[in-house]
């Protein structure tokens, strides 16, 4: 089967990257925009809501995920790929843009989680279905000496995928109101509602591809599967290769893909406490300056092979993991600026807010400030310090202050004594460190092109042509929505278990990918098959 | 003697099959088997433990668990088997076309 010409391939790659593009960032911006989501639709206090949410949270990644695999696999398996993953970007889109239509908990009250789960599941379906189609589709499109580089695209659309959403929702907040974004029908909606824009094209596209010619050489002989499941899974001989694919290198390169990016921008967010907006600044840079080499990695494994290049991003992952985060942990410490610089004294008082909640203890005379706010600069880094005061008054300000304790003036106080137990966040990083921080979290992903760059082609060459969507999609999305989504999950419960570790949560993707490591090293086989047309 | 003389020839033909190489397949293909069941007794463990513990993260709810001991229980089932089969040396010499799938 003589492969596309060069135009043609690059109109498929295109047409292909695009949906599936598409379809990460509508899986993204519901995580992305899950703060606001369940203030809207999962409110607190209520628990149906609450099973609701973690329903949707934990669902739609674990469950309908890899069930999404298994439908969609054995449609396209069945009835080709051209119309199974038209079919997921209907799907997709569709949700997606009904999301940010269904009105909030408190006009249609349990109808809207209720509403927003279905939806979240059938995302997860959709999303199960549609990566393993389009990188059947392209690779079998593809010249053999080539079928990396080709392929590489689609690999760069989750990552794409991740940018777009982060971009769409910092240009829509940057232009509004933090009350307009959150409010019920507020900007929070508009990047759902551009979803229905962006499949629309991605649609009037897909729609004009023609089958892959693999498959339909298969349906003109009338040699398709019957039974893909059973035949991919039932098996022996096929089953053996799709435990392989996913023990020896998808399980790895889940961990390693969400660590290089889901789990730097919640530990920049959470541990390290960088302000919210050059978090994304960082991620950003890191992203848009990673995602060439996703090419340059499938392009390189069309001549070395696919094994070593995915196995080095996983042992890179495990080496170097500990020492990356230590280094944001320890280079953005506030607490270790104000100790080191004489409190304070080489610092600049920006601002100083007294956010309410003051008692005052009639008995003691003190009066104690629960919410001090104060921004501070050192050397072109900013932070705020929250913490509490409490306050020694001089003599006839009691009574004033016992009257109105928030507006006093600390200068009517003799003395005040600061918490020894500040709080730090919203850490602004200077030039200097902003850009050592972009760089370092740019480090990761590389990890992450490595192991995930060249992996659709590997894929693709591991199974035959007639079982082949079903074979790979399941691993794939076992490997990356259960191993990789379950980042957080057991980082969370490390950290709760281990409390003297900020870092423990990483044990989890360093173990992942050291097992899948030693699989991949020992089981896999470097050799590129030339020959995807049986 | 018939017997050694077969068990060579297929020792030459499988590139990767025999010697030093085969052996460690081999016996990592227990520890994978081994594996399977620890993993489960720990996702149990800790799912006893941090229910119900009094906290409000999502270790502390049952539904996140149930969910991931569900789909946790197949894929160590899965990691039995693909060990299973790598103590059997069947990943000795992998399919180069799909007439051997």
């Amino acid at each position: 089967m003589a492969a596309a010409t060069e135009k043609g391939i690059g109109k498929i790659i295109f047409s292909s990257s695009l949906g599936t593009l598409i379809e990460w960032y509508d899986f993204y911006i519901f995580g992305m925009l899950a703060k606001t989501i369940s203030v809207q639709f999962f409110p607190e206090g209520n628990a149906t809501a609450a099973l609701l949410s973690t329903l949707a949270i934990f669902a739609a990644g674990f469950l309908v995920r890899p069930f999404g695999a298994l439908v969609f696999g054995r449609l396209g398996d069945l009835v080709g790929r051209k119309y199974t993953f038209l079919l997921t970007l209907v799907l997709m889109g569709g949700s997606t843009f009904l999301i940010g239509m269904v009105p909030g908990y408190k006009t249609i009250g349990i109808a809207a989680p209720l509403l927003v789960l279905l939806l979240r599941l059938i995302q997860g379906l959709a999303l199960g279905g549609e990566y393993g189609g389009a990188a059947t589709y392209v690779a079998e499109h593809a010249p053999p000496n080539r079928r990396g580089y080709f392929t590489a695209w689609i690999q760069t659309t989750a990552t794409l995928g991740l940018f777009v959403a982060l971009g769409i929702i910092l240009l829509i907040k940057t232009n509004m109101s933090d009350a307009a974004f959150t409010a019920e029908w507020g900007g929070w909606r508009y990047p759902f509602w551009i979803s229905i824009l962006l499949v629309g094209v991605s649609i009037y596209i897909r729609l004009k591809m023609s089958e892959s010619p693999l498959y339909a050489a298969l349906k003109t002989a009338g040699t398709t599967s019957v039974n893909p499941i059973k035949e991919s899974f039932g098996h022996r001989a096929n089953f053996k290769m799709v435990l392989l694919a996913l023990f020896g290198a998808v399980m790895g390169q889940g961990v390693i893909w969400y660590t290089g990016q889901f789990y730097a921008q919640s530990f920049l967010e959470n541990v390290v406490k960088i302000e919210f907006m050059q978090n994304r600044e960082i991620l950003l840079w890191a992203i848009g300056l990673a995602t060439p080499f996703f090419l340059f990695f499938g392009w390189l494994s069309d001549k070395i092979g696919r094994k070593w290049i995915m196995l080095t991003g996983m042992l890179l992952g495990v080496i170097f993991y500990r020492p990356i985060f230590g280094t944001l942990l320890r280079d953005a410490n506030a607490k270790e600026w104000v100790e080191e610089h004489d409190k304070k004294s080489e610092m600049s008082l920006i601002e100083s807010t007294i956010k309410g909640d003051t008692t005052f203890n009639v008995k003691t005379g003190l009066l104690i400030i629960n919410n001090v706010d104060e921004q501070w600069e050192f050397e072109e880094n900013k932070f705020i310090e929250k913490r509490k005061d409490t306050l020694i008054p001089a003599e006839g300000v009691i009574a004033s202050a016992s009257t109105n304790p928030a507006g006093s003036s600390t200068d009517f106080f003799l003395q005040v004594i600061p918490d020894s137990k500040p709080f730090y966040s919203n850490i602004e990083l200077n030039n200097t460190l902003k850009w050592k921080f972009i760089f370092l979290v740019w480090v990761m992903i590389i990890f992450v092109t490595m192991a995930y760059g060249p992996i659709a082609a590997f894929l693709v060459e591991l199974f035959p042509t007639k079982i082949r969507y079903t074979s790979m999609s399941l691993p794939y999305h076992i490997g990356n929505g259960v191993f990789g989504g379950l980042v957080p999950f057991i980082a969370t419960l490390l950290a709760t278990t281990f409390t003297n570790d900020p870092l423990v949560g990483l044990w989890y993707p360093i173990a992942v990918a050291a097992l899948c490591f030693i699989i991949g090293a020992l089981y896999l086989s470097n050799k590129i098959d030339k020959d995807v047309n049986d | 003697m018939e017997k050694i003389k077969k068990s060579a020839e297929s020792f030459k033909a499988s590139p990767s099959g025999g010697g030093l190489e085969g052996a460690v397949k081999k016996i990592m293909g227990l520890i994978w088997m081994l594996l399977a069941p620890v993993i489960i007794f720990f996702l149990v463990k800790s799912a006893v433990h941090n229910i119900g513990s009094g906290g409000t993260k999502d270790i502390n709810q049952p539904v996140p668990w149930v969910i991931i001991i569900t789909i946790f229980t197949p894929i160590a089932i899965g990691l039995m088997i693909f060990g299973y089969y790598a103590m059997k040396g069947e990943y000795d010499h992998l399919p180069e076309s799909s007439e051997e799938l």
